[in-house]
């Protein structure tokens, strides 16, 4: 239900607020106002109405966790089935590689390479993605080590399917589950660390919405003006909480069905 | 889960009431202030920041710099020199020096320690060292005479007033290198001794018994500079009393904190300003009648009065308002988006086709508001802005390496080292091979020349040198090389309980612990 | 377990953390931004920074850089930090006790807390005690660190007035009661010299920061904890001991824990990486000067050496605490193999 009625609210944006500009960033007339029925959740210091702030800043949030997802999968998948189809020294590399990424304590590599990287939206995207893909890769891997030996698998060997045809079409469709299992998850997880960097000054270049950043900007006006900093931070919570629970049933009834 | 959340407030409430108070000690009069930055280098040949909040309290220069008040003219007071003269040629200065000034370590201040002093900085020749690059020699007829040996004139009270590198420290440090004062050590002549340091956190001064100059009644025993970056904190810490004196407060807030019982704020002019240099060496922006449409389009009014809340006012030129050499016949830019866009349409940019980069240090509020507030307004004219936030190391070695690749906006602050107009003109302005600060690559050989003959009058004819600033000042502000955004105010937040607090812009940040009392 | 296995592990781990140090080696070094230039801070003439650059060794080749880096690293010398132009070691020494002070309290409450609660939750699965443990759980690993954290200074400073805001001790504390180092972890250093004082402005100060960064351990420990009962309570012979008439008290805590704590204890590895993290938050919020603070406000400075060495020092504590764990499970249940 939250999943779906933030959704909509995020891709409705534009027809859920009559300031759908000052979402964007151009500034309002009244700064500072409190939460009234003209602007629900009051206006930010440069008289933007904070209610179409939050919403277009979901469209950048999930954006964000959608793409570091993407990648993670993009990279950590191929990378976890070749490993575990080949084996040997193949799979020893590998997996020493995601050792040396997943050795980094989380979030921290995330600040370091947005550190390096300067802000923007690829760069964000790419400093998350680039701690999370390791887990994709054990995923894979957990998953294609088991198969290995079946015997749909040899038998496609034997009649001389290339090992790319049996890793795409024999392996990787049992790869999908897990992975999306721990995709949803990980959604939640990803739009914490984003608005954890953004908070930090590592996020988006303003006046593009960003909920860590307006936060960020709102922390000198709390307590006073408390809508400044509780409303962006209720939308990361309610946001983070839907992936999360959405996450744990799929897993739930991931668990169900393989014990049966 | 219901025993557990009880157990926890069980805990919590079990702690809170433990709080016995600490070991009162009423009979210290104990003062603390909270600066939003934390103290690097507190070696006073080499220390180029708010360090000078800590040094211009544990030592003490020649002069003082003294700001006119209502528009009277700067006067400079006798700090350790009691008086100076200047030869017919301008290049001997003769400083006769306080009698009976001990160092903190009990070593005598003679002519010996400034001679010790001023090449101690120049050999180190670090931060501001180069405030001095024109003395050769320091002489030492007696212990009581210090003579400076200049190779070319120089108003050398107004250099030994500095708020860098002009500090008077006891020749008994020897050549210690600046990681011994680091390391929290400090022998100095003010009026307090630095007891405790944690570079970055905070530093803990007492109150030198033995100091030539005394201590007001109901003066400060102890005085804890601390450093806290989240503006919220020094707020709250500053409402609740836990601190007497707070900088960099939100503005948004400062009508709040003066309302709040027990607390006030304290504006006061500084020599300090913001503004945005624009890429003076790429088309279209080497156009001044672009750059002048520019100007044009930046909401002055709203911007100082309703966003900065009047804490701040616009500028004129680049000096600001109150300095000496500040030009107030200079253009002053107001906002009119009609003018703009017809002043850009008469230059030849279409509409619609300029997009342009701005550059500002991620972290400073004001900087964001500025330049989100300019983005908006620009769009109005046709012209899209593009924010790039980034560390201001990062923003100044992109501006350095190449004009033609380079940000077309470089948004910045500015205040002088020592108090001449000379050095925001010179600084951000003046043509050179190797790129500092002119990060608006501004190449005007007229505008060189005007400044560089104003400054050499300096030493002889003050009048004229400052009247050669501000004509200087009128032909950049005409010429528009930057965003002449707004003059700053310093403004703090004080305990009502503290008496004897004023601002000097000469000493940004620092609060002359000496003359409060409580 | 063989020693064998075991050095087999430590190598590993040692390969690990190299890699980990040739990586931010060349991520800081392919950077446009000139180290020389940092070094010699602002306003520097072209002469200092060149001097910086023959001090840094920076004209130097790559490998020899690293070669150098490295030699030092291992001898516990990191360099200067850039910023605040004192030795980082010293720096590292000063600021990590804080830190840990606030991730051990964390991991404390998530074995304390979290554990029990999972156990209770897991007692009667889809029963209302596991359904709303499940959802506290996820709601607590849902809040941004940061935003809870302003909200606790909201209710327990600025309404309650109950906890101070920020920072590790009193004003007065500092100066008329200063805690005699000894460990560099403020409240034990209080307690081994008596100074009970200290001691409870100590814990005063520690109450919120601890509090926010203990939440998401809490609710892991709690998820987990819950997840290793499940299994373990559909095995036989916890049906058998059911059957016994043992109590259910008796069947959870001595049988069902105890077989499920091998896998709880991976826990304790994981709150400790996302306390370590965390705390880079809390501290910016509490004004803690632990080592969050000091290698966010590194980041802000370009100070690479900090951030090199902070990450490189979180990376080797991080790499040790869950070979520490692996171990522990391994000796708790012979079952795990060390592979």
């Amino acid at each position: 239900m939250i999943i779906l009625c933030t959704l909509a609210a995020i891709v409705f944006a534009p027809w859920l607020t009559s300031y759908a500009e000052q979402g964007l960033g151009a500034p309002g007339p009244d700064r500072l106002l409190a939460p009234s029925a003209e602007h629900v959740m009051g206006t930010d210091q440069l008289g933007r109405d904070m209610w179409a702030r939050v919403l277009f800043g979901g469209r950048v949030s999930v954006s964000v966790a959608l793409l570091v997802v993407l990648l993670a999968i993009g990279i950590g998948v191929p990378l976890g089935i070749v490993a575990g189809y080949f084996g040997g020294w193949v799979d020893q590399i590998i997996m020493r590689a995601t050792d040396v990424f997943l050795a980094f304590p989380p979030l921290l590599l995330a600040i370091f390479m947005a550190a390096l990287l300067g802000n923007g939206f690829g760069n964000l995207v790419l400093a998350i993605g680039l701690g999370w893909w390791p887990w994709y890769t054990r995923i894979a891997r957990a998953q294609v080590v088991s198969l290995r030996q079946r015997p749909f698998v040899e038998a496609a060997q034997f009649m001389g399917v290339g090992h790319t045809r049996i890793m795409a079409r024999h392996l990787a469709p049992f790869v999908v589950s897990p992975v999306m299992v721990q995709g949803t998850l990980d959604l939640g997880a990803t739009i914490l660390t984003a608005a954890a960097l953004s908070f930090l000054g590592l996020g988006l270049a303003p006046p593009t919405p960003d909920w860590g950043q307006i936060i960020a900007e709102g922390r000198a006006h709390f307590p006073a003006r408390w809508w400044y900093v509780t409303f962006p931070g209720l939308a990361i919570f309610l946001v983070a909480l839907a992936f999360n629970l959405l996450g744990d049933s799929l897993r739930d009834a991931q668990k169900t069905e393989g014990h049966s | 889960m219901s025993i557990n959340l009880r157990q926890l407030a069980l805990a919590i409430t079990a702690v809170c009431s433990l709080a016995v108070g600490p070991v009162a000690a009423a009979d210290k009069n104990i003062f603390s202030a909270t600066y939003g930055q934390g103290f690097i280098d507190i070696d006073p040949s080499s220390a180029n920041s708010n360090e000078i909040a800590l040094i211009a309290n544990v030592y003490e220069p020649l002069v003082w710099y003294t700001p006119g008040e209502d528009g009277a003219d700067a006067t400079f007071s006798p700090a350790l020199a009691t008086s100076w003269e200047v030869s017919e040629d301008q290049l001997t200065w003769t400083f006769k020096l306080r009698d009976g000034v001990v160092f903190h370590d009990g070593t005598a201040f003679t002519s010996e320690a400034v001679k010790y002093s001023i090449q101690r900085t120049q050999t180190l020749d670090s931060g501001s060292a180069w405030i001095w690059w024109m003395v050769t020699d320091v002489e030492t007829p007696d212990p009581l005479t210090a003579v400076f040996k200049l190779s070319d004139p120089a108003p050398l009270d107004l250099i030994a007033s500095s708020a860098y590198a002009a500090w008077m420290m006891s020749p008994s440090i020897g050549d210690k290198d600046s990681a011994w004062f680091n390391e929290g050590n400090a022998i100095g002549t003010g009026p307090f001794k630095l007891r405790d340091y944690q570079p970055g956190v905070q530093a803990v001064l007492e109150r030198n018994p033995d100091y030539w100059g005394g201590a007001p009644e109901g003066g400060i025993d102890i005085a804890v500079l601390e450093s806290i970056e989240d503006s919220v904190l020094r707020e709250q810490k500053l409402l609740g009393g836990q601190t007497d004196w707070a900088q960099n407060l939100e503005t948004d807030n400062l009508a709040a904190i003066d309302a709040a019982d027990g607390v006030r704020v304290n504006r006061a002019a500084a020599f300090q300003n913001f503004f945005g240099q624009f890429n003076t060496a790429r088309p279209p922006l080497d156009n001044a009648d672009v750059r002048r449409a520019l100007s044009m389009a930046f909401p002055y009014d709203d911007f100082v009065n309703n966003i900065m809340g009047g804490t701040v006012t616009q500028a004129r030129g680049i000096v600001p308002l109150g300095m000496p050499g500040h030009a107030a016949d200079a253009v002053q830019y107001s906002y009119d988006t009609a003018a703009a866009k017809a002043a850009l349409d008469a230059a030849g940019v279409a509409e619609g086709s300029l997009e342009l980069t701005v550059t500002y240090t991620s972290g400073v509020p004001e900087a964001q508001k500025a330049a989100e507030v300019y983005k908006a307004s620009l769009a109005e004219i046709g012209v899209t802005l593009n924010l790039e936030p980034m560390t201001w190391e990062a923003q100044w070695e992109r501006a350095k390496a190449d004009p033609a690749a380079a940000q077309d906006i470089f948004m910045m602050s500015w205040w002088p080292t020592y108090v001449v107009a000379y050095d925001f003109l010179s600084s951000l302005f003046h043509s050179s091979d190797e790129i500092a600060y002119n990060l608006a690559y501004y190449n005007n050989p007229d505008f060189d020349t005007m400044i560089n003959d104003a400054n050499g009058l300096l030493a002889n004819d003050q009048a004229a040198a400052y009247a050669g600033f501000a004509s200087a000042g009128k032909v950049l502000a005409d010429d528009a090389p930057a965003l002449f955004m707004y003059d700053t105010q310093n403004i703090v937040g004080i305990n009502d309980s503290i008496k004897g607090y004023s601002f000097n812009p000469a000493y940004s940040g620092v609060v002359f612990l000496n003359k409060l009392s409580r | 377990m063989g020693f064998k296995v075991l050095g087999k592990r430590l190598l590993m781990a040692c390969v690990v953390i190299f890699c980990v140090s040739v990586l931010t080696f060349l991520a800081t070094r392919i950077l446009p931004t000139d180290p020389a230039a940092l070094y010699a801070g602002p306003r520097a003439s072209t002469a200092k920074i060149e001097e910086a650059r023959l001090r840094l060794g920076l004209d130097k080749p790559l490998v020899l850089q690293y070669a150098q880096f490295a030699g030092k690293a291992l001898t516990g010398d990191f360099g200067v930090s850039y910023r605040t132009r004192q030795p980082i070691s010293k720096d590292i020494k000063k600021f990590l006790p804080a830190t840990l002070e606030l991730v051990f309290i964390a991991m404390l409450m998530a074995v304390v807390v979290g554990i029990p609660l999972g156990v209770l939750a897991a007692s009667k699965p889809k029963g209302c005690l596991d359904q709303i443990s499940r959802l506290g759980a996820i709601g607590m690993a849902s809040f941004p660190v940061f935003w809870i954290a302003m909200i606790f200074q909201l209710v327990f400073f600025s309404w309650l007035n109950w906890l101070p805001l920020s920072g590790q001790f009193s004003r007065e504390t500092m100066l008329f009661n200063p805690i005699t180092v000894v460990t560099g972890f403020n409240s034990i250093d209080a307690i081994l010299s008596g100074n009970w004082a200290a001691l409870s402005d100590v814990a005063r100060h520690l109450v919120l920061p601890a509090l926010t960064l203990s939440l998401y351990p809490i609710a892991l420990a709690m998820r987990m904890t819950r997840s290793a009962m499940g299994e373990v309570m559909q095995e036989h012979y916890i049906t058998t001991a059911t059957a016994m008439g043992l109590s259910r008290r008796e069947i959870l805590f001595r049988f069902a824990l105890k077989n499920a704590l091998p896998q709880t204890i991976t826990v304790l590895g994981l709150t400790f990486a996302f306390s370590l993290t965390g705390a880079v938050l809390v501290e910016v919020i509490f004004a803690w000067p632990g080592i969050g603070s000091y290698v966010t406000a590194a980041i802000l400075a370009v100070d690479f050496p900090v951030i090199m060495a902070v990450t490189l020092v979180g990376t080797v504590i991080y790499v040790l605490v869950n070979l520490l764990v692996d171990l522990a499970q391994a000796s708790l249940d012979p079952r795990v193999a060390l592979s």
